[in-house]
């Protein structure tokens, strides 16, 4: 089986380390953003693109915390921590 | 597993009928058995009002059974209608988002859609149920669903919902884009549901969709590729079929389909498997990420076409509501409110249905000690297996309330927001939001709370969570506790006119549940179930007002399987325990008191008052006789040493061992170890004089108050439910852990009850 415990996929294609890449927990109340990298396990990576939690996604933050509620493709969904911190945004964007 | 058919609801199938139709009634079942029947299968998000839809289609006349091998439910029904509607079997497959799956539960979707179900076989068509209000990620599982290569009617509900945000889809075009009928309905108002039948009807022996997700090249090649040799060796698959099974297991590392595919096919898989994937990463694309992301992309170009935003979104009433109930404080408060309220509510609306139930159980013994001679079968009967079903239905409308509760609460969609509110404090415990309705279940009774574990995926915070789930105090316990502080604690005010000391032991016999069961979880998850807790992931669906229909027949399910789980286990184990303490019945205390009636008679003579009075005496204190005689008797007097350090004697020890396969009983034993007679409830006063009289051999009194809270708090913590452990044994597919479960609140009870005394005693004197 092939071990590949982390799924790290960019919009651009490449796969470097940006500086200071901005997380959801970074988003306050009202703010929009677009993913741009989910880094985290596999299992959990599917279930959230499943969700639609996809690069390219365009999300709202409704209520920051632990958990906070976004806005994503019309749906509110709660999201704890541990996947906050998976979902990087597009720094540009706001 | 059992199967239960459930005639619920209108029985008018010629409501639907055709006006020509010639067949109805019972020569249906006739023709049902000589056609092979239709399958048409109904997926679809969850929250998308999919079990809504599959009653109005059956009519509520439904099936329940379980898959083999997985605690999800199997939901089967006919249309509802006349020939040849009536011969058309739906099956309700279970909400999903995806056909992808990580746990034998998960799977269940994409195996009843390939045909693997061997009850089921191939479904002739599947309907598509999408919420209008979301298109977006609805037409995720409907882009896979059109790829099996079978018939599809899409059911475009909730469009009500969607007109009042502002959303308007045009059903012609999403059935152009997708390839197949799409009918807009409204299943909660049962609109547009004879659209969606005769759609069903015309298309079962249409042409399935051709449209296909485009994936890159390198991705396509594998799959390609991968689908051959799945086909090759699992003959009789259709192309599509072996393609969507074939995509979902490249894409899933380490996912259920592929643990399936290579435990039938070999390791010969597993290595193609790795080196595909490793091509495919090696070109650049991302497994889990490449399906989403192509699906999505084209799904959004579909939305922009086919839904118009008439009016800009407003915040709903959904999200108003929302800035409230989902805030930290005022949330949180709302929901110990609610919480509160539900209490009150079961407490003082069950009294009075439990009295009823009571008081008809207690005639019927009545009557069947008038009619059956004394003996055996009288006491059998009356002690045994009476007293094993009054325990469990008077419990009923509490449970029932309960359920109540829940099933609108969550039928409304509050649930997922209380999930959400307590997901902070379970994850400091280890667990997640999801096991908070479980949690809340088992203040009624472990068995259903136990069963509603079901909805946590992962596997060892749903291990976590029924452990944890007998710890709260059930129903059951209460009749002791009522018992016990109506006996010993004094009423004396803690808060002026609002709160008495009896209530604040009350509610600190419920917090020592929840108290214990903290540390548990704590030491559960850091030891034997240790492992990350699964980040909180849920959708908190749009509110709606609750659908009496469906919350009726929710609590009504749960209200039958409570009674065949819990009652049949704990009216046997009644059974065992009633023979227990009724054989050996020595003869000799049988002919001793017949001399004391014998010599009453003369004592007596003048007085038939008296002399009754003198006879029940007899009666009673031969009862109680041939009970210390029983084997139930001898087992408590030989552990009266162990329970001796907790303050109890042997008739206390001897309720409790009997109270072991089932709380319940504990009450009616004490009440024959005290010679009174079996029908002794927590109220009766001759029951709390006795107890209070009761004395040890050297003259000091058995009963004080330390004594009265080790026993509390012995039943708080200790598992004395037959029907728990049977339930956790069947979801855990495993002895070990009733077993553990058994074994870890047991010795807690003991150890706590023996802290109670010993601390409680130091503090009275």
């Amino acid at each position: 089986m092939l071990a590949m415990p982390h799924s790290v996929t960019n919009r651009a294609g490449g796969d470097f380390a940006e500086p200071a890449a901005q997380t959801l927990r970074s988003l306050g109340a009202g703010d929009a953003g677009v993913i741009d990298r989910i880094n985290t396990l596999q299992r959990a990576a599917k279930r959230l693109a499943d969700m639609g939690f996809v690069c390219g996604a365009r999300l709202e933050m409704i209520r920051p915390g632990k958990p906070c509620i976004v806005r994503i493709g019309g749906v509110c969904v709660g999201l704890g921590a541990g996947h906050q911190a998976a979902i990087q945004l597009a720094p540009t964007e706001r | 597993m059992w199967s239960v058919t459930l005639r619920l609801g209108r029985l008018s199938k010629q409501r639907r009928s055709d006006p020509g139709a010639a067949m109805s009634g019972p020569q249906t079942t006739f023709q049902r058995a000589a056609v092979r029947h239709r399958v048409v299968a109904i997926v679809g998000n969850p929250n998308t009002g999919k079990s809504t839809l599959f009653n109005a289609l059956t009519g509520y006349h439904q099936r329940v059974g379980n898959y083999p091998g997985v605690t999800v439910e199997r939901r089967t029904g006919f249309l509802s209608g006349a020939a040849p509607l009536s011969t058309i079997k739906l099956i309700d497959l279970p909400g999903t988002y995806s056909l992808s799956a990580r746990a034998a539960d998960e799977a269940v979707v994409l195996d009843v859609l390939l045909g693997h179900d061997g009850e089921t076989g191939e479904p002739d068509l599947i309907v598509v149920v999408i919420d209008a209000a979301n298109l977006g990620r609805n037409l995720f599982l409907a882009t896979q669903v059109l790829e099996i290569g079978r018939p599809v009617v899409v059911a475009l509900n909730m469009i009500d919902v969607a007109e009042v945000d502002g959303l308007r889809v045009d059903d012609d075009a999403l059935s152009r884009e997708l390839g197949v009928p799409v009918v807009p309905v409204i299943a909660t108002k049962q609109s547009g549901i004879e659209s969606l039948i005769r759609s069903i009807e015309d298309s079962l022996d249409a042409q399935p969709s051709s449209r296909c997700a485009s994936f890159p090249q390198c991705v396509c090649a594998e799959l390609d590729g991968l689908t051959t040799s799945l086909s090759a060796q699992r003959n009789g698959c259709n192309a599509s079929a072996a393609r969507i099974e074939a995509l979902q297991t490249l894409l899933d590392p380490g996912g259920y389909h592929e643990e399936r595919l290579i435990a039938r096919c070999g390791r010969g898989l597993a290595d193609e498997l790795a080196q595909r994937r490793t091509r495919i990463h090696d070109a650049g694309e991302s497994l889990v990420e490449v399906e989403a992301r192509v699906r999505y992309a084209w799904i959004d170009r579909v939305v922009e076409r086919v839904a118009t935003r008439v009016r800009p979104p407003r915040p709903s009433r959904s999200q108003r509501a929302d800035r409230v109930l989902t805030h930290r404080a005022l949330g949180l408060a709302v929901l110990l409110i609610l919480m509160g309220g539900c209490f009150q509510a079961i407490y003082s609306w069950a009294a009075p249905l439990m009295d009823l139930i009571d008081g008809g159980f207690n005639a019927l013994g009545n009557l069947l000690t008038i009619v059956l001679p004394a003996g055996p079968l009288q006491s059998l009967l009356v002690n045994g297996a009476l007293a094993g079903v009054g325990a469990v239905l008077t419990f009923l409308p509490q449970i029932l309330i309960l359920f109540l509760f829940i099933a609108v609460l969550e039928d409304c969609g509050y649930m997922a927001r209380a999930a959400f509110l307590l997901d902070r404090w379970m994850s400091l415990l280890g667990l997640n939001g999801k096991s908070f309705i479980p949690l809340l279940s088992s203040f009624a009774c472990a068995v259903p709370g136990i069963l509603a574990t079901r909805t946590i995926e992962d596997r060892r915070d749903r291990l976590v969570t029924i452990l944890i789930a007998p710890l709260m105090s059930c129903s059951a316990r209460l009749p002791v506790y009522i018992l016990m502080i109506g006996a010993f604690i004094p009423a004396t005010p803690v808060l002026g006119r609002f709160l008495n000391l009896q209530a604040t032991t009350l509610l600190a016999l419920y917090f020592v549940g929840i108290a214990v069961a903290i540390p548990i979880a704590l030491l559960l998850k850091r030891t034997v179930l240790k492992g990350e807790t699964q980040s909180f992931l849920m959708e908190l669906p749009t509110y709606k007002w609750p659908s009496a229909k469906t919350v009726f027949y929710r609590v009504f399910e749960q209200g039958k399987e409570f009674c065949t789980t819990a009652g049949t286990i704990i009216f046997a184990v009644t059974i065992v325990v009633w023979a227990l303490g009724y054989y050996p019945r020595p003869a000799s205390i049988a002919a001793t008191h017949e001399a004391r009636r014998v010599a009453a008679l003369p004592a007596h003579a003048d007085q038939p008052a008296a002399f009754e009075a003198e006879l029940s005496e007899i009666d009673r204190s031969e009862a109680g006789a041939y009970l210390r005689q029983s084997v139930l008797g001898r087992m408590g007097r030989w552990i009266e040493p162990a329970v001796k350090p907790i303050g109890w004697d042997w008739r206390i020890g001897t309720a409790v061992i009997a109270a072991f396969p089932a709380r319940e009983v504990m009450i009616a034993t004490m009440g024959t170890i005290y010679n009174l007679g079996s029908n002794q409830d927590e109220t009766s006063t001759g029951l709390r004089d006795k107890l209070r009289e009761a004395s040890w051999p050297d003259g000091r009194k058995v009963f004080s108050i330390p004594v009265a809270l080790s026993i509390m708090v012995f039943f708080a913590l200790c598992c004395q439910c037959g029907g728990t452990l049977a339930v956790i044994r069947r979801e855990t597919r495993s002895w070990r852990w009733p077993v553990a479960t058994f074994t870890y609140m047991t010795g807690l009870a003991y150890l706590a009850a023996l802290a109670t005394y010993q601390i409680a005693g130091r503090l009275v004197s």
